[in-house]
């Protein structure tokens, strides 16, 4: 069809697109506050693989992470109130931060691009946590 | 008089199942032939997780851990005397997967499937039993299961089947010697539970393909009373 390899042009050229012109980074104290719940660690470890998404699947992923630790389901109620969380506290306190980009009204979220030391944190905090839940267990 | 309708609505109700984990798994496989479709999110290699979320039109219906879920796949039907004893969160699984179970089955399949719910009402003891045959040969092979739980139990059973036998007279069962057209093309079972909701069962499968069958089985009250419905 006439006008296709022309609307073709409108893409990113990804080649020049590898390093930002910024990173994020935000102070200590912030980062260990961000890092100072489970659900907030637990997003934002997931969204290092999966960097854009939306807060129901963030919910959908929580939920069955739940799940998977008491080796149990979890109903609609416990998502219901984890989705709430999420969307009420959680997603604006890492968009406050700039760890995340989190549009409320279609619930979209998009992690930012982080500095490697702020996603090796992200790394190591769920690390720890489940080097030390299997060492209780 | 047809079961159709429930079959449509059984499509309706398609449920996706979206698994997450680092490793393969063979969901695909096992509900290839349910009313189930299967997606695959992958995990990081160092998260050792592995569960599957349960979607429908409504949204969210529950996630449930992986190997839980194979506890609950193992056929034909694993299910407690009493969902009273089990966890909420369980029983819901169960309620869950109990209007999912649309499935393809072998007849060998869908006989072990017929014993475990003859064996239901067997344990109940009174209440109505209807079962449908597509055949008199069919009628045939099972006569004597259905002769012996009339006569060892109070159940009031009735069978539909085209049959033409001068000795049914003397049988301790309801004969319904002229199903309607379209009763004829399915297998059925359903039990009022006598008296208990939680009791009900329906089982009503259709064969497209010979030596296939394709049918749902329910505990579901309201389903059921819509089987029996559909009878009349």
């Amino acid at each position: 069809m006439i006008g296709d390899d022309t609307l073709a042009s409108g893409s990113v050229d990804r080649e020049h697109d590898d390093e930002p012109s910024t990173t994020i980074a935000p102070p200590t104290d912030e980062l260990h506050e961000c890092l100072a719940d489970v659900m907030r660690r637990r997003v934002l470890h997931r969204l290092l693989d999966n960097p854009s998404t939306s807060a129901e699947e963030l919910a959908d992923y929580l939920a069955g992470k739940a799940a998977a630790e008491d080796r149990d389901s979890v109903g609609p109620k416990e998502w219901e109130r984890i989705q709430t969380r999420l969307h009420h506290v959680h997603l604006p306190r890492l968009d406050d931060v700039r760890l995340v980009s989190y549009d409320r009204d279609d619930e979209s979220v998009e992690l930012q691009p982080l500095a490697e030391p702020v996603r090796e944190m992200i790394r190591f905090s769920v690390e720890y946590e489940r080097d030390v839940a299997s060492e209780q267990s | 008089m047809t079961f159709e309708p429930l079959f449509e609505e059984a499509e309706r109700r398609r449920k996706l199942l979206v698994v997450y984990g680092a490793a393969e798994t063979d969901l695909d496989e096992q509900f290839a032939a349910r009313n189930l479709r299967v997606e695959h999110r992958q995990l990081p290699p160092d998260d050792p997780s592995q569960f599957v979320v349960v979607r429908d039109d409504a949204g969210f219906r529950g996630a449930i851990e992986y190997d839980t879920l194979q506890s609950f796949l193992s056929p034909p039907i694993e299910r407690p005397g009493s969902l009273d004893s089990l966890p909420s969160t369980h029983r819901a699984m169960y309620e869950l997967l109990d209007d999912t179970v649309f499935a393809a089955l072998s007849p060998r399949q869908l006989l072990a499937a017929t014993r475990e719910l003859e064996d239901r009402a067997w344990r109940v003891g009174s209440g109505t039993l209807h079962v449908g045959f597509q055949s008199a040969a069919d009628f045939g092979d099972q006569k004597p299961v259905y002769l012996w739980l009339a006569e060892e139990t109070d159940l009031d059973i009735h069978v539909h089947v085209d049959l033409d036998d001068s000795t049914a007279a003397d049988w301790p069962l309801t004969l319904h010697t002229d199903p309607d057209v379209q009763l004829q093309q399915y297998w059925f079972l359903a039990f009022d539970g006598g008296g208990d909701p939680a009791q009900k069962f329906a089982l009503v499968a259709g064969d497209p393909e010979p030596d296939r069958f394709d049918g749902f089985w329910t505990y579901d009250p309201d389903l059921v009373d819509r089987v029996f419905a559909s009878m009349d």
